[in-house]
C-alpha cells in the first residue's frame, strides 16, 4: 500500500475544492491584500509631523523676521510647519481654542529694538493643551532662538563673573571680552546620522502582519475539513478504501500546507508589486514563510481537535487565532508599545514571524540572523501539530 | 401582521446568541480585549498625559556633561527617553521603530568640551519618516542650551583663572538677566480625538455592532437551509410578520452588542461617552444600518460558515476605512473621503463629537440623518430580497 500517492490525490482534491470556494479565496487572497492596502495608504504618512502656529507679530522688526525665517527653514520642519498670522493675542487664543493652531508665538512690540539694544524683552508662547507635541516644538523653537540670542551675553557675563575682566571689572577689558565672546561658537553640534539598514515601511509591516493573520484562518480549514468530511460521510468512505490512515492525514495536511503557502507567497508578491513592501532576503523569507505555515497549521489543528463539530472547531480555532493576533502584534503594531508587550509577542508563533520578517528588512541580514526565530516558530509547529495529529487519529477512526 | 409573533421570532434570535458559547466570545470577550490592547498601545492609556515620543539615548561617554544632556532631553515634556548601551544597539532599535528617534553622545564628549574642542552629537531618525520632525527640534533645543553654557564656561576658563567646572557652574546658575526670556502658557483647546480608552471603546462599539450583525446573518442562512422560515410560513403567520420578526431579531442583536460595549466601557474602562440621548440615538441609527446589512447578507451568503468567515474581514476593512481602527483625522484626505462612503465614518464622526467635543444630540443630527439614509436604502432592499428568499 502506497503512502504517498493517495496522499497526493487527497491533497490535490482538497486544494482544487478550496480554490473553487469563493469565501476561501476571499480569506486567503483578497482580504489580506485589501486590508494591508487600506492600512498602508491610511497610515503611510501619519508619522509625518504637521503643525500650524499662529504668529502675533507686534514688532515687525528685523530680529522678528529673522526668527520667522528660522522657523520656516528649521531642519525637517520646512514642509511640516505652517505659520499663520494673528492680529492680536485674543485672536491667537481663539485659534488655539478652536483647535486650528497648536500654539501661538507672540513677538512683543519693540522686540527687535530691545534685542539690538541689549535691554530685556520677552517672547510668549501660548500652548494648546490638546497638542502636546506641536506645542512643545513651538516652545523649543522659541527657546533655542532665545538661547542663541542670549548665548553671547551668557559668555560675557560668565567670563566677567569668574574674574576674566579683573576685580572689579575693568571697562576696557569688558569691551575686549565682549568682542572676543561674540566670535566664539558653541562647541556642540547636532548632526543627522544614519540609522543604517532599511527602514520597515508601513507596507512592509502590515503586508506580513495581515498575510499571517489571514493565513491562520486559511489553514483552519485543514482541521475543520476532516470534521466536515466525517459529517458528510466521505471520510468513512475514504477509510473503507485501501488507503492507509497516515495517507489521509498526510494528504489533508499537504493540501492545507500548499493552500497556506500559496496564499502567503501571493501576498509577498502582491504587496511587493502593489504596495511597495520590502520583505528582505528571499531564502530567509521563504524559511520563515514555510515555518509559519506549519505553525499555523499546528496551532489551529490543536484548537480544532478540542471540538466535536465543525462549527465548534471553527469557533475554537478563530478564538485562538484572534488571541494570538492580539498578542503577536498583527492588529496593533508593537514597535512603539512597551517593552513588556514586545516580549510577550515573542511567545507567539506569529509574533516571532513578524519580528523575524521585520529584522530581515531592517538589518538586511540572511537566514542565519533569524534562525532562532525560525526555531521558535517550528517548535510551535512540532508540539501543537504533534498533539493534534495524535488526536486526529481518533477522529479519523472514531 | 402580529406584533406578538414578530417579537417571539425576534426573541429567538437573541436567545440563540446567548446559547452559542463560542460565538459569545466574539461578542463579549473580544471587544474588551481589543479595547484594552489598543488603549494601551496606541492611545497611551495608563500613562498620565499620554502621547509622549520615545527617544533612545546611547551615552558612549558616560561623563557628567553627557549625563546632564541625557537628563535635559528627558526633561522635555513630550519626550520619554530610553537608554541604550551603544550606538549600534540604538541604530537597530531606531530601524525597527522601537524608538522614534535616537541621540548618540559620542565617547570623548566630556574631554572635547572641556578642552574647548568641537564635537558632534548624532541624531537618528527612523528613515521612514515615522519620527516627527518636531522631535528633532526638541532635542536640538536641549543640545544648544547645553552648548551655550559649555561655550561660556570654556571661554571663561581660558580667560580667567577659574576651572572649567567652576565656570560651568556659574554659567548654569542662570546668573544675570537674559536678554530674551520665554514664557509659556497653556491654553485650553477643543479636542478632536479623546485619549486613553475613550477612542477605542467608542470605535469598537461601532465596529462590533457591524461585525456581530453581519456574522449573525448566518442565522438567517441556517433558518433558510433548515426550512425553519418555510415552516413559520406554514403556520398562520404572514410573511410580513416573519420578516418583521427576523428584522427585530437582527436589531436586538445589534443593540445588545452596542449596549454591552457602552456599559462595559462606562463601568470598567471609565469611558465618558457624552450626551446619553445622543449616544442612544446614534446606537439605534447604526443598529438599523447593521440590521439592514445583516438581512442583506442573509440573502447573499449560501452557507452559515460563509457568514462567520467573511463577516470579520469585511467588517474590519470597512471599520478601517471608517475610522474605527484609527481616527480619520490622521489619514490622507483621499482616504478620509473614501472612508465616508461607509456608514462607520459617519457614526464615528458623531461618536467623537459626543465624546471629545461634548456635543449633544442636536449637533450630531446631520450624521444621524446620513445613517438613517443608509438604513432607508438598505432596509427595503434587504427586506425585499429576504422576502423573495423565504417565500420563494
Amino acid at each position: 500500500m502506497s503512502l504517498v500517492r493517495p496522499a497526493l490525490l487527497i491533497a490535490a482534491k482538497d486544494l482544487r475544492q478550496r480554490l473553487r470556494d469563493r469565501s476561501a479565496l476571499i480569506l486567503a487572497f483578497v482580504a489580506p491584500l485589501v486590508i494591508a492596502a487600506i492600512v498602508s495608504f491610511a497610515l503611510g504618512d501619519t508619522g509625518a509631523f504637521r503643525a500650524t502656529y499662529a504668529i502675533v507679530d507686534l514688532d515687525k522688526g528685523a530680529v522678528s523676521r529673522g526668527f520667522l525665517d528660522r522657523i520656516r527653514d528649521a531642519p525637517g520642519l520646512r514642509d511640516a510647519v505652517t505659520l499663520r498670522e494673528a492680529a492680536d493675542v485674543a485672536e491667537a487664543r481663539r485659534l488655539i481654542g478652536a483647535g486650528t493652531v497648536s500654539a501661538a508665538i507672540v513677538l512683543p512690540a519693540g522686540f527687535s529694538q530691545a534685542v539690538q539694544g541689549g535691554t530685556s524683552t520677552r517672547l510668549e508662547v501660548l500652548r494648546s493643551v490638546e497638542s502636546r507635541i506641536g506645542a512643545e516644538v513651538a516652545e523649543s523653537l522659541t527657546r533655542s532662538f532665545a538661547a542663541d540670542l542670549d548665548a553671547t551675553r551668557l559668555t560675557i557675563e560668565t567670563a566677567i563673573a569668574t574674574g576674566a575682566a579683573g576685580t572689579p571689572p575693568d571697562p576696557a577689558r569688558i569691551r575686549a571680552i565682549a568682542a572676543e565672546a561674540a566670535a566664539v561658537r558653541s562647541p556642540v553640534r547636532m548632526v543627522d546620522g544614519n540609522a543604517g539598514g532599511r527602514a520597515v515601511k508601513p507596507a512592509s509591516y502590515f503586508g506580513p502582519s495581515m498575510a499571517i493573520f489571514f493565513l491562520f484562518f486559511t489553514v483552519q480549514y485543514g482541521a475543520i475539513g476532516i470534521l466536515n468530511e466525517r459529517r458528510g460521510g466521505t471520510l468513512q468512505r475514504l477509510l473503507a478504501a485501501p488507503i492507509r490512515r497516515e495517507s489521509i492525514v498526510l494528504g489533508k495536511s499537504l493540501g492545507t500546507f500548499l493552500l497556506g503557502l500559496i496564499s502567503l507567497v501571493t501576498m509577498i508578491v502582491a504587496t511587493t508589486l502593489l504596495l511597495g513592501a520590502s520583505w528582505g532576503d528571499p531564502v530567509a523569507v521563504a524559511a520563515v514563510a514555510v515555518s509559519i505555515v506549519l505553525a499555523a497549521m499546528g496551532v489551529t489543528a490543536l484548537a480544532a481537535s478540542q471540538a466535536k463539530t465543525a462549527g465548534q472547531a471553527d469557533g475554537f480555532a478563530s478564538i485562538v487565532t484572534m488571541g494570538l493576533a492580539l498578542l503577536g502584534g498583527n492588529f496593533v503594531p508593537l514597535q512603539g508599545a512597551p517593552e513588556a508587550m514586545r516580549t510577550i509577542a515573542l511567545a507567539t508563533p506569529n509574533g516571532l514571524a513578524l519580528r523575524a520578517l521585520g529584522d530581515l528588512v531592517a538589518d538586511g541580514g540572511g537566514i542565519v540572523s533569524v534562525l532562532p526565530y525560525i526555531a521558535g516558530i517550528l517548535a510551535f509547529a512540532v508540539i501543537c501539530g504533534g498533539i493534534a495529529t495524535v488526536r486526529a487519529r481518533g477522529v479519523v477512526t472514531g | 401582521m402580529s406584533v406578538r409573533k414578530a417579537l417571539v421570532i425576534g426573541g429567538v434570535s437573541l436567545r440563540r446568541l446567548f446559547r452559542d458559547r463560542v460565538g459569545l466570545f466574539f461578542v463579549i470577550v473580544l471587544p474588551i480585549l481589543i479595547t484594552t490592547a489598543i488603549g494601551f498601545t496606541a492611545f497611551g492609556a495608563g500613562a498620565p498625559g499620554g502621547g509622549t515620543l520615545s527617544v533612545g539615548v546611547a551615552d558612549e561617554d558616560g561623563g557628567a556633561l553627557a549625563r546632564e544632556l541625557a537628563v535635559r532631553i528627558d526633561a522635555s515634556p513630550s519626550i520619554a527617553t530610553q537608554a541604550y548601551p551603544d550606538a549600534a544597539a540604538l541604530r537597530a532599535a531606531v530601524r525597527r521603530g522601537f524608538v522614534l528617534g535616537g541621540v548618540v553622545i559620542p565617547g570623548g564628549y566630556e574631554a572635547a568640551l572641556r578642552a574647548g574642542r568641537g564635537i558632534e552629537v548624532e541624531y537618528l531618525a527612523n528613515p521612514t519618516g515615522a519620527a516627527p520632525a518636531g522631535l528633532r527640534t526638541s532635542i536640538a533645543a536641549a543640545v544648544s542650551e547645553q552648548g551655550a553654557r559649555v561655550r561660556a564656561a570654556a571661554f571663561a576658563a581660558t580667560r580667567g583663572g577659574v576651572s572649567f567646572d567652576a565656570a560651568y557652574a556659574r554659567a548654569s546658575d542662570a546668573g544675570g538677566t537674559p536678554v530674551v526670556t520665554v514664557s509659556a502658557e497653556a491654553v485650553t483647546a477643543a479636542r478632536s480625538v479623546p485619549r486613553g480608552f475613550d477612542y477605542p471603546a467608542g470605535a469598537n462599539l461601532i465596529l462590533f455592532m457591524f461585525i456581530t450583525s453581519m456574522a449573525g446573518a448566518s442565522d438567517l442562512v441556517l433558518a433558510r437551509q433548515l426550512g425553519v422560515s418555510r415552516r413559520m410560513l406554514g403556520t398562520p403567520t404572514s410573511a410580513g410578520t416573519v420578516l418583521a420578526g427576523e428584522a427585530l431579531g437582527r436589531l436586538a442583536i445589534a443593540l445588545f452588542q452596542g449596549l454591552f460595549i457602552f456599559v462595559v466601557g462606562t463601568v470598567i474602562f471609565g469611558v465618558r461617552f457624552g450626551d446619553p440621548l445622543g449616544v442612544a440615538l446614534l446606537v439605534v441609527a447604526f443598529g438599523l444600518v447593521s440590521t439592514a446589512v445583516a438581512m442583506l447578507f442573509g440573502t447573499i451568503f449560501r452557507t452559515p460558515e460563509q457568514a462567520t468567515s467573511i463577516a470579520p474581514p469585511v467588517g474590519i476593512a470597512l471599520g478601517m476605512l471608517g475610522g474605527c481602527m484609527w481616527p480619520l483625522e490622521i489619514v490622507p484626505p483621499v482616504m478620509r473621503q473614501l472612508g465616508h462612503a461607509t456608514p462607520h465614518a459617519w457614526a464615528m464622526d458623531a461618536m467623537l463629537a459626543l465624546m471629545a467635543k461634548g456635543e449633544d444630540a442636536i449637533a450630531i443630527l446631520p450624521q444621524l440623518l446620513v445613517l438613517l439614509a443608509f438604513a432607508a436604502v438598505l432596509l427595503p432592499l434587504a427586506t425585499w430580497r429576504l422576502r423573495r428568499a423565504i417565500v420563494g
